[in-house]
């Protein structure tokens, strides 16, 4: 525990460095009891789904304005070398404009102070699951990662990156055939042919003024001017990864998980 | 308190601030991939002493109460009086409480962990070996053997 203190204590040091806009409010025991709780429920649906691998989506934010429910896609692996069913993912480092990816517990996953406690598991099939996790022992989880972080990130840009546009330049690196995806103009290009359609927000301009202006961890500038000043931001969404996923793989399954 | 424990206890405190960073950067109608790296060492850390002594009672005494910025450290006794713990939370739970010295806590066993009450408010939750079990958070790839 104290590891993860000090290492939490490294990451606060390098937010604040950087001029992040950081809360310092402790999470409260209800949280940490109801994260726990969810993380619990979903160790127990994994383990009892016979799968190997699932993608894990968790509610961070209220985005019902962009009918949307899932803010955050991970890959969670029964047979993680840190622990049954850990979670592979990117993380923004406390609202800064950096990132890196991290191995977690569930009980991790499910305490960054969410909006609702449910939960997304999709099965890809069994072929697509071997491969991902074939994957995520080689260096192409590094390959496909960028330390630029923008929270509305565009998807055919490799100026930023955000957690669900790792997620989904992994796949198209663990699924694209014959091994051809080592970056991520490749996996893009292969996430074209393959028919990925990110999400269409409709974003005003004052919202996008405040959000440059206040946060650190959000720009607009690798969204094509047309695009921007219209007030149409394509990006990556849970939505639109477990659409492409379901495109590939018909057999891909889907569980929601309810405290 | 020693040097060694107050430092444990200003690493947690600062572990918080980390822990709920995210809070302020995802709450907006943007915040689509929101994710930070947390920990959860904010909320029912154990600063000193051992979980045991909360798993074997059923009630616990405030023996002090440390303010420490936005959280506190609680020092509990149990039935014996050498049984120590003290346990990291938040300032405003335990305030809005009214926790002092000699307040009893009650203690309630979950799959995850342990609650602790007074009367019907929750002060802090404390992760027993199937809580904690699911709490860990490296760099990708790091000591993978």
């Amino acid at each position: 525990m104290l590891r993860a203190s000090v290492f939490a204590f490294a990451l606060y040091t390098g937010a604040t460095l950087a001029g992040g806009a950081c809360s310092e409010t402790p999470p409260t025991a209800e949280s940490v009891r109801k994260g726990l709780q969810l993380a619990l429920k979903t160790f127990q649906a994994l383990d009892a789904s016979g799968e190997r691998l699932a993608l894990i989506a968790r509610v961070g934010s209220d985005l019902s304005k962009h009918n949307l429910r899932y803010s955050h896609m991970a890959i969670v692996w029964r047979d993680h070398p840190k622990g049954r069913w850990s979670v592979v993912h990117m993380l923004n480092k406390c609202g800064t404009a950096t990132s890196a990816l991290y191995d977690e517990g569930l009980g991790n996953f499910f305490n960054d102070d969410p909006f609702a406690y449910d939960a997304l598991l999709l099965f890809p099939g069994p072929e697509y699951q071997d491969r991902l996790i074939e994957a995520l022992g080689t260096s192409l989880p590094a390959s496909v990662y960028h330390p630029g972080y923008s929270m509305v990130a565009y998807p055919w840009s490799t100026k930023y990156q955000n957690s669900n546009t790792w997620l989904l330049e992994m796949l198209a690196a663990a699924w694209a055939p014959g091994g051809s995806v080592h970056n991520r103009r490749q996996a893009q290009a292969w996430l074209k042919q393959a028919g990925y359609q990110p999400t269409l927000l409709r974003v005003g301009a004052l919202e996008r003024f405040g959000a440059r202006l206040f946060r650190a961890n959000i720009a607009f500038d690798d969204h094509p001017s047309e695009l921007r000043f219209s007030g149409r931001i394509y990006t990556v969404t849970v939505d639109s990864i477990a659409d492409l996923v379901r495109r590939l793989d018909p057999a891909a399954r889907t569980e929601v998980l309810r405290l | 308190m020693s040097y060694v424990r107050l430092l444990m206890t200003v690493v947690g405190l600062v572990a918080a601030c980390a822990a709920s960073a995210q809070g302020l950067s995802t709450h907006g109608s943007l915040a689509l991939s929101n994710a930070s790296a947390a920990s959860l060492a904010g909320s029912g850390y154990i600063v000193t002493g051992s979980i045991e002594i909360i798993a074997a009672s059923a009630e616990l005494t405030v023996q002090s109460v440390q303010a420490a910025g936005e959280s506190v450290v609680i020092v509990l006794r149990g039935a014996s009086e050498a049984a120590v713990v003290s346990v990291l939370t938040s300032a405003q739970l335990v305030g809005n409480a009214s926790v002092a010295v000699g307040t009893l806590v009650q203690v309630m066993g979950e799959s995850t962990g342990y609650a602790l009450y007074v009367g019907r408010s929750l002060i802090a939750f404390v992760p027993g070996n199937v809580g904690r079990a699911l709490i860990h958070q490296s760099y990708h790839g790091a000591g993978w053997k």
